[in-house]
């Protein structure tokens, strides 16, 4: 009885393997394997890919393009232009055009079997496909968790499909090809709708949480970022930053000043991209609609520095 | 009509013949039970120097110790004048009550007890013409020596072990256990080999169904000859068709006696060097010997660590092959890359690749077993370094194959029980096949299947998956995996329905 029990389940297992019910494997030399892949256009989708390589054995990254009027389809077209098929599940980091089809690309990660939602995205100034194509020996070499900016898909979808914003690291060709920090692109569920340069990328990074560590320049000397806290209540943005002076001279003043001229910055345009309002919100629940939409341009900014000396 | 064309046939009867010798108790027919048997020895004796009163001693060379034959019983059967000059009734009751010098001396009356006698080493005297005998234990010691435990080995702890002889073991239980509520029973197994078997437990403590039941079981063994292990444990088992030890064994004492002491029954056979316990769950062949001579918690992340091993060994090829063949996206991509680079010229599929190895590994442990030890370790070496680095500079195999493949190996070997090792090493192989043809999917039906296979197997009405699964529908409270202080551990396990829970104070 337990042994038909046993063979009834085998018999069942390739019944189903049979018909094709179950997922057929495939040899992993096979296939070749994606790290970057980089998305242009609107209504013409290209993308291009670049094959993940080990720096250790001098191998050399392989570029392929595709192109349709769908991402899948420009994907499908991608893998025509290889013997082995190109697997998008081991794939890194995603570099969107600067007027590349966000919502798109977005849409075919949720649906794809193969690319993941901690895939790291980048905004590229410019055409994403040929800037990826000439770093690409030094782009397949790296791993994308290597970049503190990395947002992943994960982290920026719930903000955008709330239709509200949020921002992902901008990149641009440098001087030798190579893809270089370029600001903060502020995006929502329309596309990138604008960036954060200079002084409010300055800031951007400070609301982000990913300011430490940055080196500040004041006149008479330069400060090391160690914390920077920051809240929002009452109408009020609060920021303590502490610094430790790296270079000459540094006024807890002057840090103060740096805080609130770059945080004013990256508030002004009116893109709140953090979350503000929400925290604003959620620390006075009695008086949520008040704050719930509150303009983020509106904020007072304050701030409070800390110097330490080495 | 069979499968194949083949018409089965009944099994022939096999009726137990009783008595198993017909006649009578004499040294004629004594004869004949022993004709053409080298070491049979027959020796008439005057009693006390009188001629006219003569008897027969009878023994097997070999199995009796000649100078106990010859001093405490030939003799004063020779010397003692008092015991010629009384007739042939008197002298036998006196010989029967002491003159004789002897530890144990029985009356035998029939053919078949007087053979067995024989048999177990007893010297036999006769008078003819009576259809009795006196039986003298005189029976030869020669035995192995108590020695060290050769798989049990313990830093802190005895250094004794089980040897073939069942009194000497019996007697290394009472040296352990001195309780005189120990019970030891005896039932004789195998109609050839008329092995000893016995069951020992604590009475008040051992749950008496258990008892009665094992009891049960070696009675209903009925088979030629007791040998080997299997010879006892497939019969007594609650289910044969199963791969895990349901039984656990051990060759150190103390660990018997512990185990008694829990509440368990113990099963000792002539001939083996093995003291059986029952009933037994999983959790009982993860432990080793040195557990309770070890800091506890030391005892306890060094269980935790077999626990974890069991899974490596059980499921790491397999995964290994789903991750490869089905799921890449869980290999993080330096290590997908040189999977792949190290694949790109090896001919055979990753899941051959893999299943051979998987063979050329249990090839290997058991070439290296059947070897004398120094052959054995070449053997090993050989297989394991030379054969191994280069079929992988051959490009036969990936370098990351053998490391899967060794690393489950040798996670298997940290299984205290190689019962328990050799069940895993069968499912690996099943699991493998799961995951390199369905993916994380066949491992899911393999751990389905296999946590099902392990959730019906009993041990003496004790669920073998105690304490993570219910008994008869009660939860039993346990810990298979971390070991408690022992100051804290103050009850027995309540699976094992003892009489008396409570084991300190």
């Amino acid at each position: 009885m337990k042994g038909a029990k046993w063979m009834a389940a085998v018999a069942l297992l390739l019944a189903a393997r049979g018909v094709g019910m179950l997922p057929r494997g495939r040899e992993i030399e096979e296939r070749k394997l994606i790290s970057v892949l980089a998305v242009d256009g609107k209504d013409t989708i290209t993308v291009t890919a670049v094959t993940g390589v080990r720096v250790s054995e001098d191998e050399a990254a392989e570029v392929l393009n595709g192109e349709g009027s769908s991402l899948a389809q420009a994907c499908r077209e991608l893998r025509k232009g290889s013997a082995r098929r190109a697997y998008l599940g081991q794939t890194e980091q995603i570099l969107i055009g600067e007027e590349g089809e966000l919502g798109k690309t977005l849409d075919f990660i949720l649906t794809d079997r193969e690319l993941r939602m901690d895939t790291l995205l980048y905004i590229v100034r410019g055409d994403a496909g040929k800037a990826l194509e000439d770093s690409a020996e030094m782009v397949a070499g790296e791993t994308g968790g290597q970049d503190p900016r990395g947002r992943t898909v994960g982290e920026l979808l719930p903000r955008l499909i709330e239709g509200e914003y949020t921002f992902a690291p901008a990149l641009a060709p440098g001087e030798n090809g190579a893809l270089e920090p370029a600001g903060w692109a502020v995006l929502s569920s329309e596309g990138v709708v604008g960036c954060f340069e200079a002084d409010a990328a300055l800031g951007a990074t400070l609301l982000a949480g990913v300011g430490e560590g940055q080196v500040v320049s004041f006149p008479h000397g330069a400060a090391e970022l160690t914390a920077a806290k920051i809240w929002a209540v009452d109408g009020t943005l609060r920021c303590a930053l502490t610094a430790r002076v790296a270079e000459g001279e540094v006024q807890r003043e002057e840090l103060e000043d740096w805080g609130k001229r770059v945080l004013r910055a990256a508030l002004t345009p009116g893109w709140d991209c953090w979350g503000l309002d929400r925290q604003l919100g959620a620390l006075r629940p009695g008086d949520w609609e008040t704050w719930r939409k509150y303009p983020v341009e509106k904020l007072t900014v304050k701030v409070t520095g800390k110097l330490v000396n080495p | 009509m069979g499968f194949f064309g083949h018409t089965p046939r009944p099994d022939p009867p096999h009726p137990r013949k009783e008595p198993r010798l017909e006649g009578g108790l004499t040294p004629e027919n004594l004869a004949r039970v022993f004709e053409n048997c080298v070491d049979y020895n027959r020796r008439s004796v005057c009693v006390g120097g009188n001629e006219a009163l003569r008897a027969e001693l009878v023994f097997i060379a070999g199995m009796v110790r000649m100078e106990r034959v010859s001093d405490y019983v030939l003799r004063p059967l020779a010397q003692d004048r008092e015991l010629g000059k009384s007739g042939e009734s008197v002298a036998w009751e006196k010989m029967r009550s002491g003159a004789l010098y002897n530890l144990s001396v029985s009356e035998r009356t029939t053919l078949d007890q007087a053979v067995m006698d024989l048999i177990g080493g007893n010297c036999l005297l006769l008078f003819p013409g009576r259809e009795r005998a006196l039986s003298f234990n005189t029976g030869t010691e020669e035995k192995r020596s108590i020695g060290d435990p050769e798989n049990e080995i313990s830093v802190k702890g005895p250094r004794d072990s089980f040897v073939e002889n069942l009194r000497t073991n019996t007697s290394l239980t009472r040296r352990h256990l001195k309780a005189p509520e120990l019970r030891i029973e005896e039932q004789i197994v195998g109609r050839q080999t008329l092995t000893p078997v016995d069951i020992l437990w604590v009475e008040g403590i051992a749950d008496p169904q258990t008892v009665k039941e094992l009891k049960r079981r070696v009675e209903c063994i009925d088979i030629d000859a007791l040998l080997a292990t299997g010879n006892l444990e497939e019969y007594i088992i609650d289910e044969m068709d199963t791969a895990f030890p349901l039984l656990q064994y051990t060759e150190r004492p103390d660990r018997f006696c512990y185990g008694l002491c829990q509440g368990r029954v113990g099963i000792l056979v002539e001939g083996i060097p093995l003291g059986y316990l029952a009933p037994a769950v999983i959790g009982d062949f993860l432990r080793a010997p040195q557990d309770r001579s070890e800091n506890w918690l030391v005892a306890s992340s060094l269980t935790a660590l077999r626990w974890l091993c069991l899974l490596v060994t059980l499921y790491l090829p397999g995964i290994y092959m789903a991750m490869v063949d089905f799921h890449p996206e869980m290999i993080p991509t330096r290590l997908a890359l040189s999977i792949m680079a190290a694949r790109r010229d090896v001919p055979f599929s990753a899941l051959f690749e893999t299943l051979l190895l998987l063979v050329a590994f249990e090839v290997l442990q058991e070439a290296g077993l059947r070897l004398p030890q120094s052959i054995g370790q070449t053997v090993s070496i050989l297989g394991g370094l030379v054969v191994g680095s280069a079929a992988v500079e051959a490009r036969l195999i990936s370098p990351a194959v053998l490391v899967v493949v060794a690393i489950a190996g040798i996670a298997g070997y940290t299984m205290p029980s190689q019962d328990l090792a050799a069940a895993l090493r069968i499912w690996r192989f099943f699991l493998t096949l799961l995951g390199g043809t369905m993916g994380l999917f066949g491992m899911t039906v393999g751990t389905a299947l296999l946590v099902g296979h392990l959730a019906g197997l009993e041990s003496f009405e004790v669920a073998y998956l105690t304490p993570f699964a219910a008994n008869a529908g009660e939860r039993v409270e346990g810990h298979a995996v971390f070991r408690q202080p022992l100051q804290t551990d103050k009850l027995r396990p309540g699976y094992l329905n003892t009489g008396n829970r409570r084991k300190q104070r």
